[in-house]
C-alpha cells in the first residue's frame, strides 16, 4: 500500500504479507502494554488491522478517530504548525484513546485503561510507529488481486441489493 | 476505494453531499432505521444542539458475503451549513461516490446550484471533476408544495445528465432506490478503475 501525496489519490490495497507483518506489530504493542485494543486506520476511517481484546465495536471508532486526526491536521495547517508525530491523546474517566499518525495517510488509535502506564504506551506506540514504517515504505503501488470485482460479482452484488433493499419501486 | 486482500473485504465510501437541511441526515436515519441489524453498525452522528449536522454521519452498512468477497459501504454526510467548508473538506476525502441530496423547493434553487459548485471546487482540488467523478442526484423534499418540476432541476442541476431520484426522505420514499443506485455506480467504477490499473501493467 502507498500512501504518496498523489493529486488524484490512489486506491491502496492492503496484501497479505503486510496484514501478517501489522498484526504482528500491533499484537507486540498490545501485549507489551496491555492495551484494551489497537487498531491501524486510513486517512478514510477504513480498518486496515485490529489486535482488539475487550475492546469497543470498531467502525464506528475509526471514522470518528479519522475525522478526530483530520480536524487536528487541519488545525495545525491554520496555525503554522507542521507537526512531525500529530498524537492526539482523549482521556476518559477508564478509558483513554491515542491516536498516532504512522504513515501520511494512516495511523494508530490506541485504546487503553487504567493498568497501562501513559508513558509506556507513548513509547511503545512510538517504536511501533518505527517497525510499522517499512511495511508502508514501498514506492510501488500494490495491484488489486485478481478477480476482486468482476462481472459475476456484480451481479451477485446487484442480485443481493434488491433482496436486501428490495425492488426498485415507482 | 481500499481492497483488504487477507480478509477479502472491499470497503467503498459514498457521501451525502448538498445543502443546509435538503435531507442528508434523514436519509441516512431512514437506512438506518429500517435495515437488518445484521448488516449495520451504529449510527454516529455528530450534531448541534438544533441537530444540525456539524462534523459528519456515518454508519457502516454490510450486504454479506458475495462470491466469496465482503463489500463493506462506508456512508457518511456532510454538514451543510456554508462555514463548515473545512469540515466538509474532511469528510470528502478519500470519497468513492457521491449522492447529492438537492431540495426541491423553489426557494432553495439557488442554494442547491452553489453547494454543487462548493462541491466541485473540493473535488477540483483533490484532482477530480464533477464530469468523470461518479455521482447520482437525489431531488428530496418531493411531498412539499411549491417544489420545482422535474424538468427545472434536471435543467439546473443535471448538466452530465446523470442518474436522478425522486424522494421525501422523513417518509423514506427514494431512499433506498438512490441508496442502491449509488452502490451499483460505486462498484461499477471501482470495477473499471481496476481493469485500467491492469491494463496498464500488462
Ligand atoms: N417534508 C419533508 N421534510 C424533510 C424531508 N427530508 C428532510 N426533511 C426535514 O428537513 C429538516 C432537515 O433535514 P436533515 O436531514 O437534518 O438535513 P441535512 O441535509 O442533514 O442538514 P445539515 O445537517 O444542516 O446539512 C428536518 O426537519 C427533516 O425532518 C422530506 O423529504 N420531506
Ligand atoms: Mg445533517
Amino acid at each position: 500500500m502507498t500512501f504518496e501525496s498523489h493529486p488524484k489519490r490512489l486506491d491502496s490495497v492492503l496484501t497479505r504479507r503486510q496484514f501478517d507483518e501489522v498484526l504482528q506489530c500491533l499484537s507486540a504493542l498490545a501485549r507489551k502494554c496491555r492495551i484494551s485494543a489497537v487498531f491501524l486506520v486510513n486517512g478514510s476511517g477504513q480498518i486496515l488491522a485490529e489486535h482488539n481484546g475487550k475492546g469497543p465495536s470498531s467502525a464506528g471508532l475509526a471514522a470518528l478517530a479519522a475525522g478526530s486526526y483530520a480536524a487536528s491536521r487541519e488545525m495545525a495547517r491554520l496555525l503554522n504548525e507542521t507537526p512531525q508525530f500529530p498524537m492526539v491523546l482523549y482521556e476518559g474517566r477508564n478509558q483513554n484513546v491515542f491516536i498516532a499518525s504512522v504513515a501520511a495517510d494512516c495511523f494508530l488509535i490506541v485504546v487503553f485503561g487504567r493498568e497501562s502506564a501513559l508513558g509506556m504506551v507513548r513509547i511503545f506506540t512510538r517504536k511501533t510507529i518505527e517497525e510499522l514504517a517499512p511495511v508502508f515504505g514501498q514506492t510501488e503501488q500494490e495491484p488489486a488481486p485478481d478477480g476482486m470485482i468482476d462481472a459475476s460479482f456484480r451481479e451477485a452484488l446487484n442480485r443481493r441489493l434488491d433482496q436486501t433493499f428490495g425492488p426498485d419501486s415507482e | 476505494m481500499f481492497i483488504h486482500a487477507a480478509l477479502n473485504e472491499i470497503h467503498l465510501k459514498i457521501v451525502y453531499y448538498g445543502p443546509g437541511l435538503s435531507g442528508k441526515t434523514a436519509n441516512l436515519e431512514y437506512v438506518y432505521r429500517h435495515i437488518d441489524p445484521s448488516l449495520k453498525g451504529d449510527m454516529i452522528s455528530l450534531t448541534s444542539r438544533e441537530d444540525r449536522t456539524i462534523f459528519f454521519d456515518f454508519l457502516q452498512l454490510e450486504v454479506g458475503h458475495i462470491d466469496g468477497k465482503k463489500p463493506k459501504f462506508n456512508l457518511y454526510t456532510v454538514p451543510g451549513q456554508i462555514h463548515y467548508d473545512l469540515t466538509r473538506k474532511i469528510v470528502l476525502s478519500g470519497v468513492d461516490s457521491i449522492i447529492f441530496v438537492a431540495d426541491s423547493q423553489k426557494a432553495r434553487m439557488e442554494d442547491n446550484i452553489n453547494t454543487l459548485l462548493d462541491l466541485e471546487k473540493h473535488l477540483i482540488q483533490d484532482g477530480k471533476t464533477l464530469e468523470e467523478f461518479p455521482w447520482i442526484l437525489q431531488y428530496n423534499k418531493r411531498d412539499l408544495p411549491d417544489c420545482e418540476t422535474l424538468d427545472t432541476l434536471n435543467h439546473r442541476l443535471n448538466f452530465y445528465n446523470i442518474p436522478f431520484f425522486e424522494a421525501a426522505a422523513t417518509q423514506g420514499k427514494g431512499v433506498f432506490n438512490t441508496l442502491k443506485a449509488s452502490i451499483k455506480e460505486v462498484v461499477a467504477h471501482a470495477h473499471a478503475r481496476l481493469g485500467e490499473t491492469r491494463r496498464m501493467r500488462a
